[in-house]
């Protein structure tokens, strides 16, 4: 497993999981938004979402010839279907689409089970070539 | 005279694990609106280490606008995020003073609706704006209860 690198990255504690496209957030304290209920924070998932998009997006476009300048979130939308809990956070990501100067890619995450989502989005990234 | 608290900064207070990255000054210029004061913090930069990252906008706009929703409960009852959209439009650098500005827009049938956005506070740059919605009282069941 490697991590995307950045900062937020490291904060966030993002790596890559085996399974090509897919991401793993490792829980940790800061990361909680409700500390009573003990959920994961809108903000964490969201930022989650996007960053798993920019570095799928990079890697597929890399793969495809040469490798960008730059890619990053022009716009995100993030549905919130469930309850998080203080556990760790998986996002699958498919680009939709990559044109020569955007991207959209569709993120799903879950926690224990693939199959109850917990969160998703669509994020548009502008690709800087 | 101090200023009154609003109920967020109690949610947000230094006992809360965001608060331990980024201090956040809440100012409430009048009712419906709330205003939170960043620094851009280094530990949110992206890829070049000078920038920040899209993602620490999308975190603030969600404290904030959750917060902006706290801040009109009748009673004091919890809220969750049901959805985000966030626009990007320019990333201020690591250390650069930044304001979130947030206007409750209404609630109809148990949901929140806030707008917010993120300037640059030298010259008012526009860095993000967003629309969030949020659902008054949380669910009592959450993932842990059908997963363990």
């Amino acid at each position: 497993m490697s991590a995307p690198a950045s900062k937020l990255a490291e904060w966030l504690q993002v790596e890559t999981a085996e399974e090509d496209g897919c991401y793993r957030l490792a829980f940790a304290e800061h990361h909680l938004g409700n500390i009573w209920i003990r959920s994961l924070h809108g903000g964490v998932s969201g930022s989650f979402i996007e960053l798993c998009a920019e570095h799928e997006a990079v890697k597929t476009i890399e793969t495809d010839g040469q490798p960008p300048l730059a890619v990053f979130a022009s716009s995100s939308s993030v549905d919130y279907l469930r309850v998080t809990k203080d556990a760790d956070l998986y996002a699958r990501c498919r680009i939709v689409r990559t044109s020569r100067r955007l991207c959209v890619v569709d993120v799903v995450c879950w926690q224990d089970d693939e199959t109850l989502p917990v969160v998703r989005g669509t994020v548009t990234l502008k690709i800087e070539r | 005279m101090n200023e009154p608290v609003h109920p967020a900064q109690l949610l947000f207070s230094e006992k809360h694990p965001l608060t331990s990255v980024f201090d956040m000054r809440f100012v409430v210029p009048d009712k419906q609106r709330l205003e939170i004061h960043v620094e851009a913090p280094a530990a949110f930069a992206g890829q070049d280490g000078e920038r920040i990252h899209t993602g620490f906008a999308t975190l603030l706009l969600d404290t904030a606008m959750g917060s902006c929703a706290i801040g009109e409960l009748k009673k004091a009852q919890p809220i969750a995020t049901v959805k985000l959209n966030v626009n990007h439009l320019f990333s201020p650098r690591v250390g650069e003073p930044l304001v979130c500005n947030t206007v409750y827009d209404g609630e109809e049938n148990g949901i929140a609706y806030v707008s917010g956005n993120i300037r640059r506070v030298k010259d008012g740059r526009l860095v993000s704006t967003a629309i969030g919605t949020f659902m008054i009282g949380t669910a009592t069941r959450s993932i842990r209860e059908k997963t363990g």
